[in-house]
């Protein structure tokens, strides 16, 4: 083959690959419209919380107070999720709150530990590694802000009425959210 | 001794139609490769208009004028954009918007293909199912035993299910996407920044076209709630008690604002007001002039909408990140948006049907800084291969918009919309 045909046949090949790149069939955009396909079935956060250990309180609260309901939706959200045992210690004020017919009290104690947006503990704890005086702030729905701290390898959290916990265990995701389970309810019963 | 070249075999005519079809091919290729580029770099060169035309329904247009003739002016403030710039930015807006508009009717097409192939049963907009009574649903749900939490990787609940792909809880960064192009803006001091950019999302950087401002927290309803007046006779609550008996009929349990327990008490559901120069305080009145219903307790899904609702203007937008459906099937309160049966949107009660968001409701504005509490990293897990934090630009996700800061400043240069 002469060398001008074989120049204009790397020519014609390297153009058709060049198409390629922005055509979203190709190799890359099938793969991100492959994530962005496995990102659109995954099960829900609270279905997530109800088949993960520990957590059913708050998986039980989401559900009766309707909160459930933003979680099926594109929009992300963190939840700061106290454990079962975390309620437990409340006695008889925390069975009161979870127990009453009436959940506008429970709905704004699970506002106090949204926020919005996705966070893992890898997230928090790379900002407090980089903060200038070891702490971040985040606002919650609830309209408060929470106070996130690291020792001995461990987020610490606390809300603005001195409530603390520690982040305990991995995270659990489901849909575009993700919830964080802590060893303490972040609001004063 | 020299090399000889092997003379070829083929015949001279067919030599020349390879050599033809060869140029062809290469001249098409590089045509359309050359147009791509040539596209992108117009986006970067010439002025025009961003905002996008008929962005919102007609009557969400009426809808919203209302709305805004009874708020008060948002006030803008900042940086001057130099004019040049911002011209330019709009025309980059523009051409972006057109070729995803394009983008995305491609594949609406191919939706309706698949959907009409997979004969899928899918509720339609605005028709989404009331969610289920909490009483029923807690008699009705089948009792899983929970999986186990801890460093393993727990044994999937869902054996015997089809295997569903899980997101990645983000702790791994994934590798960038490959339908990324980089478009560059000039903020408002004429520097020019870039913004990774596809047909997924929308960037917005005129001040004009962002910054949604929510209205006020729960704005109290004049008058008292029928809940309230069928109890209390008169509308008048009893003395409260020191201590409050629960933690939460201190009005501060609820927000912030709430701060003063001599006028607010909580009680079935809603923040009461109380009335008189001296609220509820001893000796004062507490003669109910005022309620704010809550979020679980007079909305809750299921209920009647409790008393008078004052339209809220969303930005369009909303209606398609958080699926609101038609005018009609939603309403804006104190930071959540609600659905509501639309079929009852001509009604002044229409029944709770779900919650479709929460927001912050805080005031971002192009060109001012972030607000404080956004110290982490927060983009959701899907777009964490498009928008990563660098040298030269932070991304912090409120409120279904992902915006784009500068390092140094924290200064908002753009918002950009997911719409995909």
């Amino acid at each position: 083959m002469r060398k001008t045909d074989l120049a204009l046949t790397l020519l014609a090949a390297a153009g058709l690959s060049l198409a390629a790149c922005s055509d979203r069939n190709s190799p890359e955009g099938q793969a991100s419209a492959t994530a962005d396909a496995a990102a659109a079935v995954s099960e829900t956060l609270p279905q997530a919380l109800d088949n993960a250990a520990g957590l059913q309180t708050v998986a039980e609260a989401l559900k009766e107070t309707g909160i459930e309901g933003v979680f099926q939706e594109k929009a992300s959200y963190t939840l700061i999720a106290p454990e079962d045992d975390a309620f437990a210690k409340l006695g008889d004020p925390g069975k009161q709150l979870t127990e009453a017919d009436d959940h506008a009290a429970l709905a704004a104690l699970l506002k106090d530990h949204m926020l919005t947006g996705y966070m893992t503990p890898q997230d928090i704890s790379a900002a407090i590694k980089s903060s200038k005086d070891g702490k971040v702030l985040i606002s919650t729905l609830g309209g408060g802000t929470l106070t996130f701290t690291q020792a001995g390898g461990i987020v610490n959290v606390s809300a603005e009425d001195g409530t603390q916990a520690s982040f305990d265990g991995d995270p659990v995701t489901g849909g575009s959210s993700i919830a964080i389970p802590v060893t303490g309810v972040l609001k004063k019963l | 001794m020299p090399r000889t070249r092997r003379p070829s075999t083929r015949k001279p005519s067919t030599d020349k139609i390879v050599t033809g079809v060869t140029a062809l091919l290469a001249a098409v290729a590089i045509g359309i490769a050359g147009g791509h580029m040539a596209s992108a770099q117009a986006a970067q060169d010439r002025p025009g208009e961003s905002r996008p035309q008929g962005d919102q329904p007609r009557s969400e247009q009426q809808h919203a004028e209302q709305a805004r003739r009874t708020q008060p002016e948002r006030q803008t403030g900042g940086d001057r954009v130099p004019p040049h710039a911002e011209a330019q930015n709009r025309e980059t807006a523009q051409r972006e918007q057109r070729q995803q508009e394009a983008a995305r009717r491609e594949q609406d097409r191919g939706d309706r293909e698949r959907r009409a192939s997979t004969q899928g049963d899918r509720p339609a907009e605005g028709n989404r199912p009331a969610q289920q009574d909490p009483e029923a649903r807690r008699a009705d749900r089948p009792q899983v035993p929970p999986k186990e939490r801890g460093s393993t990787p727990p044994a999937d609940p869902r054996e015997g299910r089809p295997q569903e792909t899980r997101v990645d809880p983000g702790l791994t960064p994934p590798a960038p996407r490959g339908d990324v192009r980089q478009v560059s803006y000039r903020d408002g001091r004429g520097h020019e920044f870039r913004v990774p950019t596809n047909d997924r999302v929308k960037v917005v950087t005129g001040r004009q076209d962002a910054s949604w401002t929510a209205p006020g927290r729960g704005q109290a309803i004049e008058g008292c709630p029928a809940a309230i007046s069928g109890k209390y006779q008169g509308c008048n609550l009893p003395p409260r008690t020191h201590p409050p008996e629960k933690a939460w009929h201190d009005p501060r349990w609820f927000s912030r604002d709430f701060d003063d327990d001599t006028r607010y008490r909580y009680s079935e559901g809603y923040l009461l007001r109380l009335g008189g120069a001296s609220g509820g305080a001893p000796g004062g009145s507490s003669a109910v002039v005022g309620y704010t219903p809550l979020l679980g307790g007079a909305l809750t899904v299921g209920r009647a909408w409790p008393g008078t609702y004052r339209p809220v203007a969303l930005p369009g937008y909303y209606t398609r990140y958080y699926g609101l459906g038609g005018e009609g099937s939603y309403r804006y309160y104190d930071n959540t948006i609600y659905r509501v049966n639309a079929s009852d949107a001509a009604a002044a009660d229409p029944t709770i049907t779900g919650i479709a968001a929460l927001l912050l409701g805080e005031t971002i504005r192009i060109g001012q800084p972030m607000p404080g509490g956004y110290d982490v990293y927060n983009v959701p897990g899907r777009y964490r291969d498009q928008y990563r934090d660098g040298p030269d630009a932070l991304y912090r996700y409120s409120d279904g918009y992902i915006y784009q800061l500068e390092p140094a400043t924290r200064l908002v240069r753009a918002a950009i919309e997911l719409i995909a």
